[in-house]
């Protein structure tokens, strides 16, 4: 006790001093109120990442004990927590119990489990991993304080848990199909959310994202030994495609720590935790499917074993299925099972191309030709995965590389099946990058100037990627740094970058606060502070499909399902977009239901607002406005 | 169809009895209330859908305005930006005059502002502003605007739409230079709003009517039709012409008994003479009135 007394005191004066100086600034460089805001951020998404870990723990103690006692222990734990408390909290949402005060009791009820839990045991890093981590860390940081402004934000990651909060349970159904995707990271944001804010589910996410990393770093170099898990880190944050969403709320990579945890548990022959962190990961996104198939194949396991991972993870996803099937959808809405012939998603839409040469060429076009801003890929790899992945293709053959090279395997060939966004690669990004990172101690075994050589190269390759993958990043954090520390106030960030903030701010200041808006060709949910209806995914899908349905109906379906309001954005769909599809089906399923909705408004509805391309109508029946 | 582009320079614009495209004005503008009408002069925008440029009707006659702006407030021959780099210019056939040394509103407006060309009025988020355009001194009057609608001037008078309790929308206005404190213009169940404004009348929206109403006396004229959903009137003297939707596509109509009815919708009227401008099928068109039949003379005995 005498001993630690001096450190205990050192820790708390650095800590009151680094207060203090942040407080007294003359200059306010980070202002009262984005400090505060970024501190109950951090506060709250702390704690819940530490209940989580508690839950996990205590799951894992009592199911899968033989993994406890790794450094990965903590990791696994919190993976696990994940899971189990997606599918909790998903019931409680069920229940309409997503309230505050449910928030609050399950907070408490996860930190009572901590007696449960296995004793504390964290992961060993070198001082380069941890300086990574730091660099992370702070980007991510930056990029949480700030307010968000990314579409899949706006429509999807935070809109869903405000709006789910908002309701007090789950959405889904044709008019909110973007409620009908299992939820089972999007539930745990909206309590997270109640207690911080935005910044806090941001912060949430950026601590999954930390662990992610620190994972890997972890798996590869006990796959491959020393140099291994520097190299894995590096190849995941030399990628635009990681780097930019670690300070959002995502899914990406949050689905990657589970399929971390699915791999490491069945690595050592545990299929419930196997199950388990597979299933949280196939509940946030399906696109972990492909990866997790490979984790099955590739586990140290019976075939009896595989099945029951199997089965249990599958248990996972269940509920979200019945929540379709509930609501008379398809288990798998929004991504199949829309009424009518109706296509959700155009896959040669997407990538360089869907021949047999395209597929051959498709890894050198997926890193070489990748623009961030394209409907191609959109996103960015560092190049040293294409000359990295080549490399490794010997080691992942045979012997202990074998199981990492099934799941590459799995991971890159389910990929390619699908759309080729880069972010739908993300979720199996890091077990790729524990599979190509063996590259590096190979090359360093013979300690020759050859080995030594190739690691440069490799490193210049990396040093490369980075103007490339870094650039984009920087100049959004240099726009975003202000707004973050409270130099810019959150409204004229806003204002400043969001085009259709005008009418936004007119929606949340002057309409009346029972109005329910429809969000029509928009993707504006969160930042509006009423219930919304339809909103939007991937081409418009539910608002093309809602005209295309109804037709010169459209509207009187949204009256009776509560609207009072639409908000909509001009589009002007691009048949250059769509070459695949003959014009006259373009026509027909594309600028027609824009043009119909045109002339719904115009002779059904009432312009409260317009500013650039968006508008704001509302509907009728106004008894008053209409002819007597 | 006739399709006549007009070219501005020096000549009036307009073929009577007909309707044509304003090619040079079809620039989308980022308020959809532009093109629209300040006087004899179309106001018109820049690839950037900035209000930026003046074309003269009645002499052809085009100028640059001396700032550009994404809103503006128009009088008759009059053309205000608020804030930082905006401005006051007046119109006239030889150029478009910067006035100097005038006001600059710098609070964030719910709508375009105001302007007779002297005068100046705005709306913020909780007041209505009024001030002589080259004045220090403004009345500053709380009050809640329903947003986006513009306040008008009929100097010394200025009317505006304001949300009140049951959330309805209703009319007041105020004598600026009378110092007293703002009046219920119009109100009632439902909305009175989209006002305008010219210097002797001012005419709005109510619920299933248009009512014209003369400042000077108070007379008011009430006339029946559907619209209110989309453009705001449009106000030349005591004429106030209105886009409807009544019939089974959108017209425009006028008090002075003009329904221009085409195939299509004709949306966004502004009223100046004889001359309508309108837009149809994203196209700014300029409809001249007919000239009136030559009156007999009466044979002498």
């Amino acid at each position: 006790m005498k001993s630690a007394l001096p450190r205990l005191v050192l820790a708390l004066s650095a800590l009151a001093v680094g207060a203090a100086f942040v407080v007294l600034d003359p200059e306010q460089w980070l202002t009262a109120s984005a400090g505060k805001r970024l501190g109950i951020g951090v506060l709250a998404a702390t704690v819940w990442l530490g209940g989580l870990v508690s839950l996990g723990g205590a799951v894992l103690r009592r199911l899968a004990p033989s993994l406890l006692g790794d450094d990965d222990q903590e990791l696994l734990a919190l993976a696990v927590g994940l899971g189990v408390w997606g599918l909790v909290s998903g019931g409680l949402a069920a229940a309409g119990l997503l309230q505050p005060t449910v928030a609050s009791v399950g907070l408490v009820f996860l930190w009572v489990l901590a007696p449960l839990r296995p004793r504390p045991r964290l992961p060993h890093l070198g001082q380069l991993a941890i300086g990574v981590l730091v660099v992370v860390a702070l980007v991510g940081l930056i990029d949480a304080a700030a307010p968000p402004i990314g579409t899949d934000e706006r429509y999807y990651h935070l809109a869903l848990p405000r709006r789910m909060l908002g309701e007090g349970g789950l959405l889904g159904g044709l008019l909110s199909p973007d409620g009908s995707r299992p939820m089972a990271l999007h539930v745990p944001f909206a309590f997270v959310m109640a207690h911080g804010g935005d910044v806090a589910v941001r912060v949430f996410h950026l601590l999954l994202a930390l662990a992610t990393l620190c994972w890997t770093h972890v798996l590869a170099r006990r796959t491959w030994g020393h140099g291994a898990g520097i190299a894995a880190m590096l190849l995941l944050v030399g990628s635009w495609s990681v780097i930019s969403e670690v300070g959002h709320a995502a899914n990406d990579l949050p689905t990657a720590l589970c399929l971390l945890a699915a791999w490491s548990a069945a690595q050592r022959g545990s299929w419930s935790a196997t199950g388990l962190a597979g299933g949280a990961a196939l509940a946030i996104k399906y696109t972990a499917a492909g990866p997790f198939a490979g984790v099955l194949l590739a586990a140290s396991m019976s075939w009896r074993s595989r099945v029951f991972a199997g089965l249990l993870a599958t248990a996972l996803v269940v509920p979200w299925w019945v929540h379709n099937l509930s609501e008379g959808l398809h288990p798998l809405f929004p991504f199949a099972g829309w009424p009518g012939e109706f296509t959700f998603q155009y896959l040669e839409k997407y990538g360089a191309g869907r021949s047999f040469l395209d597929f051959v060429l498709l890894p050198w076009n997926a890193v070489v030709e990748a623009e961030i801003r394209s409907f191609r890929f959109l996103g960015k790899l560092s190049p040293t995965w294409l000359v990295g992945g080549l490399a490794a293709l010997p080691l992942l053959w045979r012997g202990k590389g074998r199981p990492l090279g099934i799941v590459a395997l799995l991971t890159l060939s389910s990929w390619a099946a699908g759309p080729h966004w880069l972010r739908y690669l993300v979720p199996g990004l890091p077990l790729l990058a524990v599979a190509v990172a063996g590259v590096v101690p190979v090359a360093l075994a013979r300690g020759d100037r050859a080995g030594r050589l190739a690691i440069g190269a490799l490193l210049a390759c990396w040093l490369a990627g980075l103007p490339a993958n870094w650039s984009p990043v920087a100049a959004s954090l240099a726009d975003r740094l202000d707004a973050a520390t409270g130099q810019e106030e959150p409204e004229e960030y806003l204002a400043r970058t969001l085009d259709d903030w005008p009418v936004i701010v007119h929606a949340r200041d002057r309409l009346p606060p029972d109005a329910r808006v429809a969000l029509l060709f928009s993707w504006s949910a969160y930042h509006l502070d009423r219930p919304v209806l339809v909103a939007s995914v991937e081409d418009h899908v539910p608002t093309r499909h809602l005209l295309l349905s109804h037709g010169d109906d459209s509207l009187e379906v949204l009256r009776a399902a509560g609207a009072t309001h639409v908000l909509t954005s001009s589009v002007r769909f691009r048949h250059r977009i769509y070459p695949f599809l003959d014009e006259a089906h373009f026509d027909a399923t594309f600028p027609a239901t824009e043009e119909l909705l045109d002339e719904l408004l115009l002779t059904e509805a009432w312009l409260e607002m317009q500013d650039g391309r968006h508008r704001l109508y509302r509907l009728g029946p106004s008894e008053l406005n209409s002819s007597p | 169809m006739a399709w006549a582009p007009v070219v501005w320079g020096g000549s009036p614009a307009g073929i009577p009895g007909e309707a044509i495209p304003l090619v040079d004005a079809s620039r989308r503008c980022s308020d959809a209330r532009f093109p629209t009408l300040a006087g004899s002069w179309l106001i018109v925008c820049n690839a950037r859908g900035l209000v930026s440029e003046a074309l003269d009707l009645e002499t052809g006659a085009r100028h640059p305005l001396p700032f550009s702006g994404s809103t503006a407030g128009v009088g008759q021959s009059a053309v205000y930006v608020a804030g930082e780099g905006g401005g006051l210019a007046r119109l006239s056939p030889e150029s478009a005059e910067l006035v100097d040394d005038i006001v600059v509103i710098r609070t964030p407006l719910l709508s375009p502002p105001a302007t007779d060309g002297v005068h100046i009025a705005a709306l913020d988020a909780g007041h209505v502003q009024a001030m002589d355009a080259t004045d220090r001194s403004r009345r500053l009057v709380e009050t809640s605007p329903v947003g986006w609608q513009p306040p008008v001037l009929a100097w010394p008078h200025v009317a505006w739409a304001a949300r009140t309790e049951d959330g309805d929308a209703d009319l007041f206005w105020l004598d600026a230079d009378a110092g007293t404190g703002p009046t219920l213009l119009a109100g009632g169940p439902g909305d009175q709003h989209h006002v305008v404004s010219s210097e002797s009348h001012l005419a709005w929206v109510e619920p299933g009517a248009v009512v014209v109403f003369e400042v000077a006396s108070g007379a008011q004229r009430r006339i029946p039709a559907d619209t209110g959903f989309s453009a705001p009137l449009s106000i030349w003297g005591d004429v106030v012409c209105w886009e409807d939707r009544a019939g089974p596509d959108l017209d425009v109509r006028c008090s002075d008994g003009l329904h221009l009815a085409r195939t299509g919708h004709q949306q966004w009227p502004a009223r100046w003479q004889d001359r309508l401008v309108f837009r149809e099928d994203n196209r700014v068109w300029l409809y001249t009135l007919p000239e009136p039949e030559p009156a007999l003379t009466p044979t002498s005995p």
